[in-house]
Order: C-alpha cells, then sequence, then structure tokens
C-alpha cells in the first residue's frame, strides 16, 4: 500500500470500498491503480470478480449446474461437505478445485473434527489431509474471478505496519514513564495511556520469548478461540499460517497451568504484578465468584480482536512482553459508535466487519478523522491502559506474548455498580451458581470497605437527582444504559 | 376464530396466487415486506419477480407444510447444519425433482430468505454428491473436465499421497 497523508486520503476513501464490487479496468489486478502493488498473486491464480469482464475465457462456464450458485450461495453448500465429498468435487473442474481450495472450509473442518495431535502443514487443508505443502497440488486457476476467494487472500496479505504509521498528532495515545496512584485516580483514570517503564520491571519481562515458553510448556494445552491445543501446535501454526483471521491464543487458566506467582503471598517472588499506579483492584472482594479477569495472549502478527468493550464496564490493562500491537480507541461518552460497527439499541450484541484487515481496509481511514479517536502502538515493555466504557481495537504488527488484566479501580466504583445494577442481562464471566452478581458484589463491599461503598451509591443517587433528562441523554453512555459491553460467550476474550 | 388472512404474490411469468400470510411469512424476505407495508396495501398481490409460477407453488407447498415450524434460533444450528445431511422424510420426498426444479428450488429459497428450505435444498445436492467418483458427480452435475492431462496428474498424486498416509 502507497503511504496515506492528508492530500490523498479523500481520493483512497472513496476507492477502496468500491473496491469490491467494481470491475477493475484492468485485465490483471496486479497491474492495477497502485493500491494493489504490494499483493502476490493469489497462489492459485484466482483473480477478483471484477477482472472476468474484461476476460475472454471465464471458467464458472465449465462448472455445470452449480454455476447458476452465486458464488457465496455456492460456499454455503460446500460448507456441508465432509472432506471427502469436497475433495471428490474439487477433481472435477479448475472452477469447483479452486472453490473446494478455499482454506476456511478445511479449517471448520479440522476444528470440528476436534484435533488435538497432528503435524501442522502451513494450510488447515494440508494439515487435515496430512498432506506436506510440497506434495500439495497447485493448478492455474487465473480464469476463475471470485471475490469470495480472492479477498480473504488479499486480507490476509495486507501490510498492518504500514496502515498504522503516521498517527495523526492529536489522536495519539499520551505515553508516560509511569504515573501515581493518586495521579491515575484524578484526571488520567478516564483516559488512555501507555506506560513505558513498570513491565520492564517484571521478571517475565526478561525471562519470556516463544523460545522459552516453548522450552517450558511445550505440552500444555492453552486455549485458542474454538481449539484448544498443546503450545507447541500453536507456535507451529503461527508462524506458518495465511489465516485472514489467525487464531489468536486468549488463555485464563495460564497462571495455574504455568504455575505463576501473581497474586502477592509475600513468600514467593512475584513473576509480575498489576502497575501500581491501578491500585487496589475491588473485584478481588469476589474471591472465587470473580469472572475470568486475566489473560496469557499469544498470536502472530494480524491477529488481534475486533472491536469491543470490555466486560461489566471494568477498566483494563495490557502488557506487551514480546512484539508490539496497535490499538485504536474511542471513547465511552461517544454517543455513536465507531465507523463500521454497529450497536443494538440495548446495545447487547455489536455487529463489527468479518476481520481487522477487512476494518483496515475500508473504515480506518475514515476511524482516524472521527473525533475522540485515539491509537497507539505499545512495544514490547510498556503496558497500555483501557479505560472502562472505551470501545478498542488491537492488532498485533508482529508476532508477540502479552498479558492482560481487567479490574475495578475504587474511582470507577460507581459506574460498575450502575452497570450491574441496571444492566443484569449484560453482566457477563459469572459462574451461574452467583445468581445476582450485583447484590453479591455489594454484599462483599458492605462487609470489607463499607465506607467506599457508601460513597460510591451516594455518587450513584446523586446522578439521578443531579440530571435531568435532556442532560444524561447528550452525555451518553457513562451513566446510563444504553452503552454496550462486550459479553462473555464460550470463548472469553474479553 | 377468525379467519386466517390472505395475501397475493406475482410470480415472474405473471400468475397471482392466493396463500395463507403465515404460509408466506416462511419466506422472511416477505415477512418483513408485509411488516413494512401499510394494512390497507397488504390487499394488493406482492410481486416475486425471480420466481416463476411453477417453483413459486412448489415452494409454498413446503411453506404450507412447515407452517408450524418453530422459528430457526439463529446461530447454532448453523452448526449443527454443518455436521448432518440428514432430512426428514417428507422433505425428502418433497425433493424429488429433476435437477433443473432442485436448484430453482434452492435459488428461491436463497431469494425468498427461507432458510430451512435452502437447507434442505443444499443437503439434498450434498446427498448427490456424496461417495461419488469425480466422474460420476460431472456426469451428474454436467460438469466440463477442463483440467489438462498434467494437471489431473498433478492432483491425482496429491490424492494418493493423502490416502496413503
Amino acid at each position: 500500500m502507497p503511504q496515506i497523508d492528508g492530500t490523498t486520503t479523500a481520493i483512497l476513501l472513496e476507492e477502496r470500498p468500491s473496491k469490491r464490487v467494481r470491475p477493475s479496468p484492468v485485465n490483471d489486478v496486479h497491474t492495477g491503480d497502485g493500491l494493489e502493488s504490494g499483493v502476490k498473486p493469489h497462489p492459485l491464480r484466482i483473480r477478483p470478480s471484477g477482472n472476468a469482464y474484461t476476460s475472454r475465457t471465464n471458467l464458472k462456464a465449465g462448472a455445470g449446474a452449480f454455476q447458476r450458485l452465486e458464488d457465496e450461495l455456492l460456499m454455503s453448500l460446500l460448507e456441508i461437505l465432509s472432506p471427502g465429498d469436497l475433495a471428490g468435487l474439487g477433481r472435477t473442474c479448475k472452477f469447483l478445485y479452486a472453490f473446494t481450495r478455499h482454506d476456511e472450509l478445511w479449517r471448520d473442518l479440522f476444528i470440528r473434527q476436534g484435533h488435538s495431535n497432528f503435524k501442522w502443514h502451513g494450510s488447515w487443508r494440508n494439515t487435515l489431509l496430512g498432506l506436506p505443502q510440497a506434495k500439495a497440488s497447485a493448478i492455474d486457476c487465473s480464469n476463475v474471478f471470485a471475490d469470495a476467494l480472492y479477498r480473504p487472500y488479499q486480507c490476509a496479505c495486507i501490510n498492518v505496519p504500514e496502515f498504522v504509521s503516521n498517527i495523526p498528532s492529536g489522536n495519539e495515545v499520551p505515553r508516560l514513564s509511569d504515573l501515581s496512584f493518586e495521579e491515575y485516580s484524578g484526571e488520567w483514570q478516564h483516559k488512555p495511556f501507555i506506560l513505558t517503564e513498570p513491565v520492564k520491571q517484571w521478571p517475565i519481562y526478561q525471562e519470556w520469548s516463544v523460545e522459552t515458553l516453548l522450552e517450558k510448556h511445550r505440552d500444555i494445552i492453552f486455549r485458542a478461540e474454538a481449539v484448544d491445543w498443546p503450545l507447541e501446535k500453536y507456535v507451529d501454526y503461527m508462524k506458518d499460517n495465511n489465516d485472514e483471521s489467525p487464531l489468536y491464543l486468549f488463555d485464563h487458566d495460564f497462571a495455574e497451568k504455568m504455575n505463576l506467582s501473581i497474586d502477592s503471598n509475600k513468600t514467593q517472588a512475584l513473576d509480575y504484578s498489576p502497575p501500581s499506579c491501578f491500585g487496589p483492584d475491588l473485584f478481588t472482594l469476589l474471591g472465587s465468584d470473580r469472572p475470568h479477569h486475566r489473560w496469557l495472549i499469544i498470536g502472530p502478527a494480524r491477529s488481534g480482536s475486533t472491536f469491543h468493550k470490555d466486560p461489566n464496564n471494568t477498566s483494563a490493562w495490557n502488557a506487551v512482553i514480546t512484539g508490539s500491537k496497535y490499538w485504536l480507541m474511542f471513547p465511552s461518552s461517544s454517543n455513536t459508535p465507531p465507523p463500521g460497527v454497529f450497536v443494538t439499541s440495548d446495545g447487547a450484541e455489536v455487529t463489527a466487519p468479518l476481520s481487522i484487515a477487512e476494518y483496515l481496509l475500508t473504515f480506518h481511514e475514515i476511524a482516524r478523522r472521527t473525533p475522540g479517536c485515539r491509537e497507539g502502538i505499545c512495544h514490547a515493555g510498556e503496558v497500555l491502559h483501557v479505560p472502562a466504557g472505551w470501545f478498542h481495537m488491537v492488532v498485533n504488527l508482529e508476532d508477540g506474548i502479552a498479558v492482560t488484566q481487567n479490574f475495578v479501580p475504587e474511582s470507577k466504583l460507581p459506574d460498575v455498580l450502575a452497570f450491574m445494577r441496571d444492566s443484569p442481562e449484560q453482566v457477563s464471566g459469572f459462574s451461574e451458581t452467583v445468581s445476582d452478581p450485583y447484590e453479591t458484589f455489594v454484599a462483599r463491599l458492605r462487609e470489607s470497605c463499607p465506607a467506599v461503598l457508601e460513597d460510591a451509591l451516594a455518587v450513584l443517587e446523586k446522578r439521578k437527582g443531579g440530571q435531568g433528562r435532556w442532560e444524561r441523554l447528550v452525555k451518553a453512555t457513562e451513566v446510563d444504559g444504553g452503552s454496550f459491553s462486550f459479553g462473555f460467550g464460550d470463548d472469553d476474550v474479553p | 376464530m377468525s379467519a386466517v388472512p390472505k395475501i397475493q404474490l406475482t410470480s415472474s411469468d405473471g400468475a397471482v396466487i392466493e396463500v395463507d400470510r403465515p404460509v408466506a411469512e416462511r419466506s422472511v424476505l416477505i415477512k418483513h415486506l408485509l411488516e413494512d407495508l401499510p394494512e390497507e396495501s397488504t390487499t394488493e398481490a406482492i410481486p416475486v419477480p425471480n420466481v416463476n409460477e411453477a417453483v413459486l407453488r412448489k415452494v409454498l407447498e413446503w411453506c404450507e407444510q412447515h407452517k408450524k415450524d418453530p422459528p430457526p434460533s439463529n446461530d447454532e444450528d448453523s452448526e449443527s447444519r454443518k455436521k448432518c445431511t440428514d432430512i426428514d422424510e417428507w422433505d425428502q420426498k418433497f425433493m424429488q425433482v429433476d435437477q433443473e426444479m432442485l436448484f430453482e428450488i434452492i435459488l428461491a429459497a436463497n431469494y425468498l430468505d427461507i432458510k430451512a428450505l435452502l437447507d434442505v435444498g443444499c443437503k439434498t445436492v450434498a446427498n448427490m454428491i456424496k461417495g461419488k467418483t469425480p466422474e460420476e458427480i460431472r456426469k451428474t452435475f454436467n460438469i466440463q473436465n477442463d483440467f489438462t492431462p498434467e494437471e489431473e496428474d498433478q492432483i491425482r498424486r496429491e490424492n494418493e499421497w493423502a490416502e496413503d498416509r
């Protein structure tokens, strides 16, 4: 991709989103308008749908009855075939060969079969078939034109660092060496920031790399979205895949699995401890009733999380151990979700574009010109603060390891209580044995720190009385319901 | 008991078909359309420009049979859908049509947004592929073999490797 500066932005914006539907004026995409100059040809030389308009041959014509189905419909039919039938159909003609090679079909099949003992061969299809890359066929499909096949490849090829360079100065997340508890409890609790110092003191920052983790924990099973794999398998996958949205290792039991010392018990040196500025975390009062709150994150470049808010109106920090992450954030006070993100009226569900790459290609430029936008790159040894209620998207610029934790600082207690009381259906992550999370939390607070609870309830009472409907409407989400929170599903990625 | 409300649909070839509203509402497209229309204009025939009379009557026959089915729950059944190609007995009989009609039904179900019918159609095609050799699949669906002999060789070698492991 060319570098993007302010003067060319408008033109690019017009051209980019329409690329999927507009017939390309050229016969070969690789000699196109320069936007795609960095994209290598598809390994099977499949081309975008629009290129069919200028080609004399279109192999879809040979696909018999299947040529009547539009690409997406054909794809949903292929989704229900077994591996054997999918392979068989792919041997009938080039058009169906190209479609049945679509690796997401094989990813679904492989994950459904639930393997955890396998040899990774660079693609899901090769791996499922036990086929070394060198033995896999590669038939020239240059007269197959299908965005459904070409676009995921194009997305998998994007060079993320080029998209996230040239952060407009007004958007930059402030970078500080460290903060005191008092400074954080003041204005900073509401703002994103990056601290460059505390993580550099952590033993795990000195010790951890993908290689050292492999040495110690090769066979430990970690959760990566829909799969539970030994670390060794995940690292094989991480280092050699072409997925549009690579599987992201996100494990909430890592401390137990890796036998880490995190919670201070004073007899043992800690492997890491939360930066001191964040102060006491009130959710620790929940003890074993607490929702999952800390995660080990490992992922390749391009992996990450699409736009969401963290659960239960909690704040979070995310510390990069190796690699670097790009953050795109929008404040909780925004009345509308970020560009390209749609939230149901009750705030319970969010729809974001399919993948991070798709977002960068279509919405990123608009997003960075939207008021309130914050962007930052968090490097190894640094930690980023996600204030409660902020929408955020994160993407790895390179392979990397991180640790993240959700917490409730005292200063945010009123907001968390309001959320839990007023939007109980959106509260997530609690075990089913906790029938009323709000009451449970209040009871624990009353036991351990009644004064803090009284202060928080007083703030809530004051907000209720002190604001008219109009003020609450324009001030939006901090107090009222209607704000969105990312819930815990089965794969509780915050 | 009040009478079931009726609506009219016009097929691509101009036939006007009267049908119980709940039956037509198996189509999410028609359901949403009716919801958006003011009550008095639902007496006018709704054009269905992508579907001819024969196919539309066939689709409505399916809708009549399945009018009491519970509405589909969204995400979960897309997973279970992938896992099995079982089709219930009535649907199997219903799908005993020539291939032209089968693909017409799939296209109509897709256009009218009748997910359960689309599934049955796709499963029927999947069952026609099941266990067949590439040559048998070609014959069944009139597919042209456009691989060069060298390419066929490449695919055959890959296939042998995958089977031998």
